[in-house]
């Protein structure tokens, strides 16, 4: 089972139904879900529950994968639809937000606490959709064609998007310079 | 200064891009029975909806089963007030084979109907 691809583990799981196949798969990629899934949140707990939930939506649709591309790629566009949707019906999230001092429009927030990383700085001056292109971007490694299946945007959009999300980072180190300065 | 900030990150564009890398890289999460949580819950759910149309079949049956009993007793005591000439029909006022067939075709169609709106 260890030795099987991953296209091959889905073959078997959707065939078969076959959990055994579908548990492997989630052994090899839930690093990588839950890690992009903890960038997008930043809580910890949440992005286990939205993982698990992901999973099991990947699951439920697994007869849906065309095997176009790579299974963590449509993994990845799986836990970020579900991150969506429960964002929608959760104001948790939001508050989580708030914690970490971004505004929902992308504007950057004066005031910051001392002990939140430079990561989270960085996530803050960014809108939700960069945050996650950058992520899938420099933290899960996909390709821009992967981003652009997983966010479901045109391969032009995402590496505008890269493109700005830089300019921003940028931009927030100037301001950093002119303060220390 | 802003515009040399540009210029020098866009001449160093490489070193920016690892800068990033470095900075969203984290290190491997522990499974920690995480995939194991996922499996047994994708089994359980497996089971639930393989059993759920018999078992609910089954008490549907066993709540229905008393009424239905009575039904037949009273059905059955019926018979003895039905007048003697309707007991004793001739042959012909059963339904025909044609009609019986007919019948036979539209439940198979309906119950084929049922089934393709259940999937």
């Amino acid at each position: 089972m260890s030795n099987a691809d991953d296209k091959e583990l889905v073959a078997r799981a959707v065939s078969h139904h076959d959990a055994r196949a579908f548990g492997e798969l989630v052994r090899r990629h839930q690093s990588q879900v839950r890690n992009f899934l903890r960038k997008m949140t930043r809580d910890f707990e949440l992005a286990d529950d939205l993982a698990q939930d992901a999973f099991l939506h990947a699951w439920d649709r697994l007869h849906t994968y065309a095997g176009s591309g790579t299974v963590i790629g449509w993994l990845l566009s799986v836990a970020y639809t579900t991150f969506l949707q429960s964002r929608r019906r959760s104001t948790r999230y939001q508050q989580i937000l708030e914690q970490v001092g971004h505004d929902p429009d992308g504007e950057q927030v004066t005031e910051m606490c001392d002990e939140i990383g430079d990561l989270d700085k960085f996530l803050a001056v960014l809108t939700e959709e960069e945050r996650a292109v950058m992520i899938l971007s420099y933290a899960c490694g996909l390709s821009h064609r992967e981003i652009g299946a997983a966010a479901n945007l045109p391969i032009g959009t995402v590496k505008s998007i890269i493109f700005r999300g830089k300019e921003k980072v940028r931009e927030s180190f100037e301001i950093k310079d002119h303060q220390i300065g | 200064m802003k515009s040399k900030i540009i210029k020098l990150a866009d001449r160093m564009k490489d070193k920016e891009d690892l800068g990033l890398e470095a900075l969203f890289h984290s290190a491997a999460i522990n499974d920690a029975g995480f995939s194991a949580r996922i499996v047994r819950r994708i089994r359980w759910q497996i089971r639930v909806r393989r059993y759920s149309l018999p078992v609910a079949m089954l008490i549907g049956g066993l709540i229905a089963a008393k009424p239905a009993i009575d039904l037949l007793v009273v059905a059955s005591s019926l018979i003895t007030v039905i007048p003697e000439d309707l007991r004793t029909l001739p042959m012909q006022s059963l339904p025909q084979m044609s009609t019986l067939i007919a019948g036979a075709a539209i439940a198979g169609v309906a119950a084929m109907c049922v089934r393709l709106l259940e999937q």
